[in-house]
């Protein structure tokens, strides 16, 4: 069964790929809608015991003990309903665009991004999940590069090389828990079966985080992010932010945390402080940014960072709200960008300082851009209050002075976001926004599906719990030493 | 060896050719033999030379990479159908020349004594001394013939007094004797030390390892892309596979005397290679670069002292490389031929006007690289795990080394994709031949990218 919902959007990434004219977008449209349905069908089937539900295990590269194996348990699941739910979002909010040049090469390359995402969740197998980690990358490059904006071959050259060398590194971690694994293979569980020393622990553990750390971005590893949030085409950047940086964090979760779990014991602290750096570093550029997109882009590193630190601290509490709060993000950030996207095309500039009385002329606008930067700021009853709430609560309990800076994040957080809707949404209209019109039927459905669900998920959280909890436990429990 | 005697026969038919007024039935008789050389290699008839299996043995090793030689040459002629079209008084000949150095590329394979591997050698060398000085009328390519004579000749002096050495201190010329006489620690030291120092230098010459690298890059960009494209398959595949051999038979036992030499000539060919490659304007040199930067991977497999992983590791990664390279050349060949440029700028706006010879390129690119569901990953992915053992700092250096090298294979996929040509006056046209080369290296690439054990199964 996973196996289907792995192959529905390459098959119709390929047809995409051969197809010309304008019929593209409803087909590519239609197959995120159908891949999303199947995915719908597969909760309603799926057994939550906290096994893996669909699984299937084929034989690939037998010298290499390398298998094709697949499985769905409760972390996974949630991711690919992020992913499933997201993309069908992601291909209607670009149906405004202005004609570009190669239509249905872009629908094609989202829904081999696609593909490569359910890939990346399902697969519980190490070089599988490499090949699909990596398979992620050439088509968010290519959306990058040939619809970017400004310096886009430059920015994403780099943002392909900056991860690409990471994902290296995981690879080579991956090498060398096969060479220790008992019955050389490839396959999750021999993996983490495998016996290391101390310093192979180390080297497994920073290896991964090395890559998983470039992909989400955790400060220092950030520098190729805002440029290529910034330059991306809208599009692109709703994938980045909204989905593919989630692969760092379930990386984190699935394959770095559990594969050496006696090596967070000697450097674990330093990921918290240094994720906790990057919090406040992020959040107090964001304050600064006068660029709305960059400005997301820096709130992206900020909650992320807070992401991470939850997850290095091995709370409970913090690895629950993580699993919510990935979904949160994914929605809240790609609405933002949407809402930046609108803005931009109508002002034709990104610069906050030149917008300014748009809630007057756009009402619907500012009700929607409110829904969404309050989940961002993770008001109570939106999506990011659970998540947060929970990450917080795990840094608190791991150390008080890490949870006492970490919790200044909020109020960072909403000091940059109140600014970004202060300036851009009250005030007096100006030259520029006096003839704002306010959002078209498609750009509302799109923000109100997103607003609907951070107040859905907002109210009960207990929709995703449900789902992750047992999973997201036992996991942390493969990842703590006794 | 029925594959020798085949190419051999076949090489003196094709130089009568050219004066038998056949120039029309050049390239299949060459076709031909290649073909009938690939079955008799498949399908050895064993038994007819036993007697001289002391000298000469083609045992799975070398039929191995003798099917990697045999396909990319097959590539190569298929591609000389439109290269040598208007040759017309040496085009047989040429074909002769590249029949000729193949023999000496299976003898070298199949060779069990050190005076055979000399001899093959120098069959593979002569014919592509000549090959790259073919182009008479243009300088660089002249410059190209003499470079590597000169520097060839010079090399070829160091390995027979390596191999002399190597004869002082054991008194063998047989690899197995050499063993033997190893393992039975009776062999005089000195002279051994400096005999592998030398048989080192010169084979690292052969496959153009830093710090022996300087001729690649004029010989690449001097001779008739063709025969570059020769010179990098099937003379890296032969040399390198009997350097490994020469080596993992022979000296396993003395590993820790030259493994340290190795892997630091291993670790200045990445360094050097790929930090050079990326000032490259030309794409030719860009590929001599990266050719020097692959045999730095490659010597992973060498110095990993492993025959039976390391076989597997260079043949996979050989077949991946030499795919790769036949892809990227017959794009190139085919642009350089209209335009007469080598230029990276050629490729500008290649992916709006020639979608199927983009796509080609941009697949032999991600190979080349190493990115998964191509060829060069599995290379690249078993290279790594048999020396990350012993040698786990130069893994790390050959991973930041993939990681630069992005950076270069990646300036041909930008330019064919994201930039706009600026001349849309000269139209491309493609002729069959080459998209029909185009869609089955890509395809070799993708196939053996997802299924790597077909190439290692086929063979053990």
């Amino acid at each position: 069964m996973g196996i289907i919902l792995l192959l529905l959007p390459l098959l119709f990434s390929l047809f995409l790929f051969g197809i010309k004219g304008k019929t593209a977008k409803t087909i590519a449209l239609l197959g995120s809608l159908i891949t999303l349905g199947f995915n719908l069908f597969l909760l309603s089937i799926w057994k939550q015991d906290g096994a893996y539900d669909f699984y299937e295990n084929y034989t690939w590269i037998n010298d290499l003990g390398i298998n094709f194996c697949i499985g769905v348990d409760g972390l996974t699941m949630v991711m690919l309903l992020l992913t499933n739910i997201l993309t069908p979002i992601i291909i209607l909010s670009s149906f405004n665009n202005t004609e570009k040049p190669y239509q249905h090469t872009f629908y094609a390359l989202i829904l081999l991004m696609q593909f490569g995402l359910n890939g990346v969740f399902m697969s519980l197998d190490g070089i599988l999940f490499y090949m699909f980690w990596e398979i992620t990358l050439i088509p968010i490059w290519f959306i990058c590069a040939i619809w970017g904006g400004e310096n886009r071959i430059k920015v994403t050259l780099k943002f392909f090389i900056y991860t690409f060398f990471g994902s290296l590194f995981m690879l080579l971690g991956l090498i060398y828990l096969y060479l220790h694994t008992p019955d050389h293979s490839f396959n999750y569980n021999s993996l983490y079966a495998a016996q290391l020393d101390g310093s192979g622990m180390l080297f497994v553990y920073s290896s991964f985080f090395l890559a998983f750390a470039i992909k989400m971005p955790i400060f220092p590893f950030h520098t190729w992010q805002p440029d290529t949030y910034t330059t991306s085409p809208t599009q692109g950047t709703m994938l980045l932010s909204g989905i593919m940086l989630k692969m760092g964090i379930y990386g984190v979760m699935r394959w770095m945390m559990p594969m050496a779990p006696e090596a967070w014991a000697q450097i674990g602290n330093w990921f918290v402080i240094v994720s906790i750096i990057g919090i406040i570093y992020a959040s107090l550029i964001a304050i600064r940014q006068n660029n709305i997109k960059r400005l997301f882009a820096y709130s992206s590193i900020a909650h992320v960072g807070m992401i991470g630190a939850g997850l290095f601290t091995l709370q409970a509490d913090a690895w629950q709200g993580a699993t919510i709060q990935m979904l949160a993000h994914g929605i809240n950030i790609v609405g933002l960008f949407y809402v930046a996207d609108i803005i931009e095309k109508r002002l034709k500039t990104n610069d906050l300082t030149a917008m300014g009385g748009i809630a007057k002329v756009a009402p619907k606008l500012a009700v929607l851009f409110m829904i969404i930067m309050l989940g961002s700021v993770a008001v109570p009853l939106t999506n990011g209050f659970p998540g947060e709430f929970l990450l917080l609560k795990g840094i608190f309990s791991f150390h008080p002075i890490a949870g006492a800076i970490a919790g200044t994040s909020i109020i960072l957080c909403a000091v940059y976001m109140l600014r970004v809707y202060q300036l851009s949404m009250f005030g007096e209209t100006n030259e520029n926004t006096k003839n704002f019109t306010d959002v078209s039927i498609l750009e509302f459905t799109v923000l109100s599906i997103l607003a609907v669900m951070v107040l859905i998920i907002g109210f009960y959280p207990n929709l995703i719990f449900d789902i992750s909890a047992t999973s997201v436990s036992n996991i942390l429990m493969h990842s703590i030493t006794q | 060896m029925v594959a020798i005697i085949i190419l051999a026969f076949f090489g003196v038919i094709l130089l009568f050719a050219g004066i038998f007024d056949m120039r029309k039935s050049i390239m299949p008789i060459g076709v031909l033999a290649i073909v009938m050389a690939l079955v008799f290699t498949i399908q050895d008839i064993d038994g007819l030379f036993n007697d001289y299996t002391n000298m000469f043995l083609f045992d799975t090793f070398a039929r191995a990479f003798t099917v990697v030689c045999l396909l990319s040459t097959l590539l190569i002629f298929l591609l000389g159908a439109e290269f040598l079209k208007d040759d017309i008084h040496h085009k047989g000949d040429k074909y002769a020349l590249m029949l000729f150095a193949l023999c000496g590329a299976i003898t070298m394979l199949s060779a069990q004594n050190l005076l055979m591997i000399f001899l093959g050698i120098e069959i593979l060398s002569i014919p592509l001394y000549i090959l790259a000085g073919s182009q008479k009328d243009d300088m660089h390519s002249n410059e190209a013939g003499m470079k590597y004579f000169l520097m060839g000749a010079f090399a070829t002096g160091i390995l027979l007094f390596g191999m002399a050495m190597i004869y002082g201190a054991t008194g063998q010329i047989q690899l197995s004797a050499i063993w033997t006489n190893i393992i039975a620690d009776s062999y005089n030291h000195n002279l051994m030390n400096v005999g592998i120092i030398l048989l080192i230098v010169a084979f690292c010459f052969k496959i153009s390892a830093a710090p022996f690298h300087f001729w690649s890059p004029d010989v690449y960009d001097g001779t008739p892309t063709l025969f570059t494209s020769f010179m990098a398959t099937v003379v890296k595949t032969a040399a390198f596979a009997t350097f490994f051999k020469l080596f993992l038979t022979c000296f396993t036992e003395i590993g820790s005397q030259w493994t340290n030499i190795v892997a630091m000539i291993a670790a200045l060919s990445m360094i050097l290679a790929n930090v050079t490659a990326i000032y490259q304007k030309s794409f030719k040199r860009m590929m001599a670069y990266s050719s020097i930067s692959h045999a730095g991977y490659l010597l992973l497999a060498l110095i990993s002292l492993n025959f039976k992983e390391g076989q597997s590791a260079i043949l996979l990664y050989l077949s991946a490389y030499s795919m790769a390279t036949v892809a990227a050349f017959t794009v190139f060949t085919m642009i350089q031929q209209q335009t007469g440029r080598s230029d990276f700028e050629v490729f500008n706006g290649l992916g709006k006007r020639k979608r199927l010879l983009a796509v080609t390129m941009t697949i032999a690119m991600l190979s080349l690289a190493g990115i998964p569901l191509t060829a060069g990953f599995f290379g690249k992915y078993y290279l790594f795990s048999i020396a990350i053992h012993q040698y786990m700092p130069l893994v790390i250096i050959a991973i930041l080394n993939s990681a630069i090298s992005i950076y270069y294979y990646f300036k041909v996929i930008v330019a064919m994709w994201f930039k706009d040509s600026e001349n849309h006056a000269i139209t491309l046209e493609t002729s069959p031949i080459y998209s029909m080369v185009a869609i089955v290296t890509s395809i070799a690439i993708i196939v053996i990218g997802v299924l790597p054990s077909i190439v290692i199964e086929l063979f053990w």
